[in-house]
């Protein structure tokens, strides 16, 4: 068993908060679609006139509309706690609320049997590969500013997209090898690591 | 090698199907209007696992014989496959039913698209048994726009970057390869512009694809499958989509613009008149002023026809899939920039005899801001960027002069420089006709219609007088702004009342019919229109005390009388109305921060009536929202149907199985 840590890659968002779950959501879809190694109809969903692919399975969608939410709920929360609670830190120069960030995280797993002497077979699972999603959350003051933070949210999306297609493209050569048609091969998990405002 | 072994390996495979099922390496050519899906069972290949594929040859042993056959079929169905994804991708192709009268659908490399008798016959030299020993020709497939149904009064026309409309039929004439233009049926200029040339092929085995030769087949299988996602994702990313999604929205213009698509054998000379390598505008117009963003597509710039990036080309190259009989490859040369429109041939002429200067400011910026809004060459990112969004109110008020001088440059050299004494001699009668003729026929072209719908049926009518209004010197320009904007006139005319008025009123009604489907999307948008339409009455009628002010310059235009002065009467009026336009809109958006994910409607629009929204907060019914409506939604719909109709033939064994299946 070799000790490499299992590669990581970093995928950056930024977005308002009106489009953060959508934005969030099809960035998630565009790489389960890249994972999802079972036979799939394809679906296409679009996101800030980016047409990105979608995966229709339930489960997953299920999966990654619920952390979507969650997420989302997160950085509200990060947001609204910050400038508010502590006064004597709230310093009067930044009047602007600082952007919330956050990090969700796209874990693919493979399974391994174990055949135990005397034990039931306990599957072990490792981590082959993780997709961090760095979200930033803009907000505006101004008419401009909001037009600039969608130029820069679409943009920044587009350039995520066509980042996981570099990336499935060039890498390969680390998926497990996969032993079954009959369902995923690879189980998955999506984690968000909330962060505080700013 | 005997090619009545074939039955027997799939008898060896665990789920096997006692049933022939012709191969398309097996003679197929009588057979083929009965091409079923892939049949190979590749669960055989890792049963297998090491096995060692011998170096003896000839000798027909049976695993060495499975081996190359399987081998075979990956390259024949690497072929194949990636011309379904890719034409699939750009035109309707006609869906086929197997005998059990369900539609036919290829499951190779694990993306399950519709398949489709249309490619049989290009696709013949692809489809022989002995691929893996006797290399292909490469596999070529052309996208292009046709024109075939232009009419004598219509042109082809290109906008670049920053709005500015080129005459595609004077590109491609005064390109090196010119011969005489051919005229098609109706008389119209015949032109036809390739916008990407996609190659697939296997390569030559070099350095770097010698470690293909101990590829194990289920690898190779593995990797295509993650290829082929990373195809179709891709595919919807280039400018060329954008093009297709939006001319395909607006079937009943008569398809005067079609894409379609060409299939051919690579290798062979492409002829004299290459359109793909033709610029189609000169490069110094190609760099705005204004930032000019970087490339998204992790494409490099073609260097290899005009030593730069003049012509506006990318090369794509995917990754090889690397196999023993060498690598497979897909690769692609295209056009970054395909914003391209119909213009009336009268109206392109009239432009070139008016030079830029008498051009109402507002107008001028009206229309470059138009371009922006649309998806430039597919980058709607790139138009954003460059700062004239149509959230920049701003930039109306203040001063659009310095934005003359570049668009000045607009056509082709000649008009920039006509002398007065020619813009004297065209009436303004001639003028409105012209628009009007022009407006008539550019009306159903149809531009990015993003959030036309909901307001065409409340504001239809006006954005033709408004628009109609700057005459002058660009009835071209901003006829064809105006009117290609007919279905896109909201957003113009957003700009002039507030980008946000109409916009949160339509978001804050869809967003509660959210919940319907996608066909609930009409019934939201009639709402939201009504709800856009009242709110916007008031900026109407400014609207519509403008373009009476603009009219009646119009008429004096002919003598020469700058309107200099009234302009600037128009454009302060007007702020000041946008200014109380966007306190409303601040209070609207403020009111309506419920529109958790609500799609804003530039993006709800996208395009197609029952293309899905982009965003449900509510999981119900969110998988049929997603459905997208071109290639993709009768494969949704099919798998919906047949969901469990494709699991009993997965058992059957007809369909490529991947991996072994599990002990």
């Amino acid at each position: 068993m070799d000790s490499r840590k299992p590669p990581e890659f970093t995928l950056e968002l930024s977005a308002d908060r009106s489009n953060v779950k959508d934005v969030v959501k099809g960035l998630v879809h565009t790489v389960f679609f890249h994972r999802y190694f079972t036979p799939l109809t394809p679906a296409t969903h679009d996101v800030l006139d980016t047409t990105l692919p979608y995966v229709s399975e339930d489960d997953i969608e299920s999966l990654i509309e619920t952390r979507a939410t969650a997420f989302v709920r997160s950085l509200d929360t990060a947001t609204s706690t910050t400038p508010h609670t502590s006064p004597s830190h709230y310093n009067s120069k930044s009047a602007a609320p600082s952007p919330s960030r956050g990090t969700l995280s796209i874990k693919f797993l493979e399974r391994k049997r174990r055949k135990g002497w005397f034990i039931a077979k306990a599957d072990e699972e490792t981590v082959w590969e993780t997709w961090l999603i760095d979200v930033t959350l803009t907000s505006a003051r101004s008419e401009p500013e909001a037009a600039r933070n969608r130029r820069v949210m679409e943009r920044s999306l587009q350039e995520a997209a066509m980042r996981v297609v570099e990336v499935v493209d060039g890498e390969k050569g680390h998926i497990p090898p996969i032993t079954t048609n009959e369902s995923n091969p690879f189980p998955y998990q999506i984690v968000i690591h909330p962060r505080g405002g700013g | 090698m005997q090619q009545h072994a074939r039955p027997a390996p799939r008898s060896a495979s665990a789920a096997s199907n006692p049933s022939t099922n012709p191969e398309r390496t097996n003679n197929q050519r009588e057979t083929l209007p009965q091409r079923t899906r892939s049949s190979v069972d590749l669960a055989a290949y890792t049963g297998a696992g090491g096995e060692p594929s011998r170096a003896a040859e000839g000798s027909g042993a049976g695993p060495q014989d499975k081996e190359s056959t399987r081998l075979n079929q990956i390259i024949q169905h690497f072929h194949t496959k990636a011309a379904l994804t890719i034409c699939a991708a750009r035109a309707q192709l006609p869906r086929v039913r197997n005998r059990d009268g369900n539609f036919k659908q290829d499951r190779w490399f694990n993306i399950v698209l519709d398949d489709t008798d249309a490619l049989v016959d290009e696709l013949q030299e692809w489809q022989r048994s002995d691929l893996s020993s006797d290399r292909p020709a490469p596999l070529v497939i052309e996208v292009y726009v046709d024109t075939a149904n232009l009419n004598q009064n219509q042109a082809l026309v290109i906008a670049d970057e920053s709005g500015k409309r080129w005459d595609v039929a004077d590109a491609l004439a005064g390109s090196a390869h010119s011969s005489p233009r051919p005229t098609n049926k109706q008389g119209g200029k015949f032109c036809e512009v390739v916008l990407e040339r996609w190659t697939v092929e296997v390569g030559d085995s070099d350095e770097e694809s010698a470690t293909g030769r101990t590829e194990q087949l289920p690898n190779v299988y593995k990797k295509g499958v993650v290829l082929f996602r990373s195809l179709y994702t891709f595919l919807r990313f280039l400018p060329t989509w954008k093009l297709y999604r939006r001319l395909g929205r607006h079937p009943a213009n008569g398809g005067s613009l079609r894409v379609k698509y060409r299939v051919k054998q690579g290798g062979l000379a492409s002829g004299s008149q290459d359109s793909l390598l033709t610029p189609l505008y000169p490069l110094h117009h190609r760099h705005s002023p204004f930032e000019q963003p970087e490339d998204i597509y992790d494409s490099e710039p073609d260097t290899s026809h005009y030593g730069d990036d003049a012509n506006g080309l990318l090369r794509h190259r995917f990754a090889p899939l690397l196999t023993p009989a060498g690598p497979l490859r897909i690769s692609l040369l295209y056009r970054r920039h395909c914003d391209f429109a119909v213009a009336s041939a009268e109206a392109l002429l009239s432009s070139r005899f008016f030079g830029r200067r008498e051009s109402d400011p507002t107008t001028t910026t009206t229309t470059m801001d138009r371009y922006n809004t649309t998806e430039l060459g597919g980058r709607a990112a790139s138009a954003n960027a460059k700062g004239k969004s149509p959230f920049k109110a701003g930039t109306l008020a203040s001063s659009p002069r310095p934005r003359l001088p570049t668009y000045d440059q607009g056509f082709s050299p000649p008009p920039s420089s006509l002398p007065e004494e020619q813009r004297i001699a065209v009436s303004p009668a001639t003028f409105i006709k012209t628009m009007d003729a022009q407006k008539a026929e550019i009306r159903d072209i149809g531009r990015p219609d993003r959030r036309a719908s909901q307001k065409r049926t409340s504001l239809n009518t006006l954005p033709q007088k408004a628009l109609r209004a700057p005459p002058h010197s660009l009835p071209n320009e901003t006829a064809i702004a105006s009117s290609t904007s007919s279905p896109m006139a909201p957003p113009s005319l957003s700009r002039y009342q507030s980008s946000f008025a109409g916009r949160t009123k339509r978001t804050s009604s869809t967003s509660q019919q959210d919940k319907a489907n996608t066909s609930g999307g009409s019934s939201a948008r009639g709402s939201a229109s009504d709800q856009a339409a009242s709110g916007t009455r008031s900026d109407d009628e400014a609207i519509q005390d403008f373009v009476g002010l603009l009219e009646s310059d119009k008429v004096k235009f002919a003598k020469l009388i700058k309107p200099a002065a009234r302009h600037s009467i128009d454009l302060s009026k007007f702020s000041a109305l946008r200014e109380e336009s966007r306190a409303l809109a601040d209070d609207m958006s403020a009111s309506s921060l419920l529109n958790q994910g609500t799609t804003p409607p530039s993006r709800r629009l996208s395009n197609v009536p029952a293309l899905s929204t982009s965003s449900s907060p509510r999981p119900l019914g969110h998988a049929t929202h997603v459905r997208s409506r071109l290639s993709t939604q009768s494969i949704a719909e099919e798998a919906g149907r047949h969901g469990e109709e494709s699991m009993d033939e997965e058992v059957e064994g007809e369909e490529p199985l991947l991996f072994r299946q599990d002990l």
